[in-house]
């Protein structure tokens, strides 16, 4: 089928093309896992041929970051450039979240990973200052979605709003497909990651004729769940070898790039 | 180095109720040669719009005859209402297709576990060595539990167990040697399959993908990047099916 794939089918890393993983997460959930330890995650990364994992804390999904926050800087210094940090704050006390989001900024995390699970939306004023200098920053900014209304209309606000940051819209395209597909073709930086455990078949092939490669990236959103599954599914998709590596990691590493330190 | 596989959960049919593309068995076995899945054991699908169980099994043993990479795995019930072939018939005709295992559909077919309903088909099927396909959506874990239970020589296999369920499937494949796994989807657990082998072994994980739901190539990356050794992954890509519908009695 192509060289990528072939790699897949037999096991073998990842080797001759630049993997980033921009959809992770360090961290304990309601989800059973035997080993969550950074040094397994590594492991699997080094199975796969995963060059760098953007990781955010599974914290993101509740009111205490700051700890999450510390678990991913410890891991960034264990294993410098091949884990990055995604500051997640809560937004409860917007002077707490703009200190914590300038502190993390200056500890070298690249980007801002928000989830509503914890009940804000992403417009709320606690985000404001963290969004100000992410955009200041041109930093990547995923968002937690799920196909949903109040997600959309917060998207199609902030993406305006915050130019020069990229909005990667977490699970983007796995429901509601036609509305995600519209929104990156209307925002010059909002990207889809459509990232799930149950990928629709044909998905990627759909995503790539609508929007462009360019406008996808790849995450396993691993330790949530497993990493293994999700390289496969771009090496085996019916799209161009090109589209696979910007996909993998091509457009990863230009989003990375722009990010000022 | 390949790994055979022999995929333990895919179809044809239809992926989900309203999507225009129906896929024949040709479409299954397209898909089977551009990712290297050399067998696969099919049923009709989804199960949701597969109504009638004589038509489909008919439809099912046809599109498969002459076709040696793809087994047949049928639809079996209770005959509680005197509607069906009695259950030692449905099994008989099943075997001289070339079934490999059947699947049942309690809920969707309307029949009882309890013995009182359905003893005589599992009796009977216990009898074969046939195994069974145990739909998540289906039949709870308690369910199957209890089936494995009563009747321990019967192979028993777990689809469509998802990510979340490592606190229950672990413990009940300790506590059941006869039920096996299938790893399509939507089991991606964090180093599920590594613990699975760990602690009970390779042989009671099948290779499976969940097509035409989802594209097979997520769950050939997941078996082929797992953290086992390559005869672990021979077992699990096609050996332990090929064992289990060796022990058939045919």
């Amino acid at each position: 089928m192509s060289m990528l794939w072939d790699r897949v089918r037999q096991g073998q890393p990842l080797s001759d093309v630049e993997v980033v993983d921009l959809h992770g997460h360090l961290g304990r959930c309601t989800v059973p896992a035997a080993d969550l330890s950074v040094e397994t995650h590594i492991r699997t990364m080094d199975r796969i041929g995963v060059d760098c994992a953007v990781v955010s804390h599974t914290h993101c999904m509740s009111w205490d970051a700051t700890e999450g926050n510390d678990e991913v800087l410890a891991a960034m210094r264990a294993f410098p450039g091949r884990i990055l940090g995604y500051v997640t704050l809560w937004p409860g006390d917007a002077d707490a979240a703009r200190r914590e989001m300038e502190l993390r900024v200056s500890q070298g995390f690249v980007g801002l990973k928000l989830h509503n699970s914890n009940g804000y939306r992403y417009t709320d004023p606690g985000y404001a200052a963290a969004l100000d200098l992410a955009n200041e920053r041109r930093m990547p900014v995923l968002l937690h979605t799920w196909g949903d209304a109040p997600t959309f209309e917060d998207t199609r606000a902030l993406a305006p709003r915050y130019p020069e940051a990229a909005f990667l819209l977490g699970h983007g395209g796995v429901l509601a497909e036609e509305t995600y597909i519209a929104l990156a073709r209307e925002f010059t930086n909002v990207y889809l990651d459509p990232t799930m455990s149950r990928t629709p078949r044909g998905l990627w092939e759909r995503l790539v004729e609508a929007v462009g490669a360019e406008k996808l990236t790849w995450g396993s959103d691993a330790n949530f769940y497993s990493m293994t599954p999700h390289p496969g599914k771009v090496a085996g998709a019916k799209i161009s070898e090109e589209a696979k590596r910007l996909i993998l990691g091509g457009n990863a590493r230009r989003l990375l790039e722009r990010v000022k330190r | 180095m390949t790994i055979a596989l022999f995929d333990v959960q895919c179809g044809f049919g239809s992926a989900t109720p309203g999507c225009p593309e129906l896929l024949s068995a040709d479409t299954l076995l397209g898909e089977m040669d551009s990712v290297g899945v050399e067998r696969a054991l099919v049923r009709t699908l989804p199960a949701t719009m597969v109504i009638d169980i004589p038509w489909s099994n008919h439809h099912l043993f046809t599109a498969c005859a002459g076709n040696p990479r793809l087994v047949p795995c049928p639809i079996v019930a209770p005959n509680s209402a005197r509607d069906l072939a009695p259950e030692h018939l449905q099994l008989s005709e099943a075997i001289a297709q070339g079934a490999g295992a059947v699947v049942i559909r309690p809920r969707q077919d309307y029949w009882s576990l309890a013995p009182w309903c359905c003893d005589r088909l599992f009796t009977a099927l216990q009898t074969r060595r046939l195994p069974v396909l145990c739909q998540t959506s289906e039949l709870s874990y308690e369910d199957v539990a209890a089936l494995a239970e009563r009747y321990p020589t019967l192979p028993l296999i777990i689809i469509g167990a998802d990510y979340r369920s490592q606190r229950i499937l672990l413990p009940l494949l300790e506590a059941c040697s006869n039920v096996y796994l299938s790893i399509g989807s939507n089991y991606i657990v964090q180093r599920g399959i590594e613990q699975c082998v760990e602690t009970v072994g390779a042989r009671r994980l099948l290779f499976g993908t969940g097509y035409p739901d989802v594209d097979m190539a997520g769950h050939i990356s997941q078996l082929m990047y797992a953290d086992i050794s390559d005869d672990e992954k021979r077992l699990i890509g096609s050996g332990n099916l090929d064992r289990l519908i060796q022990g058939v009695q045919r």
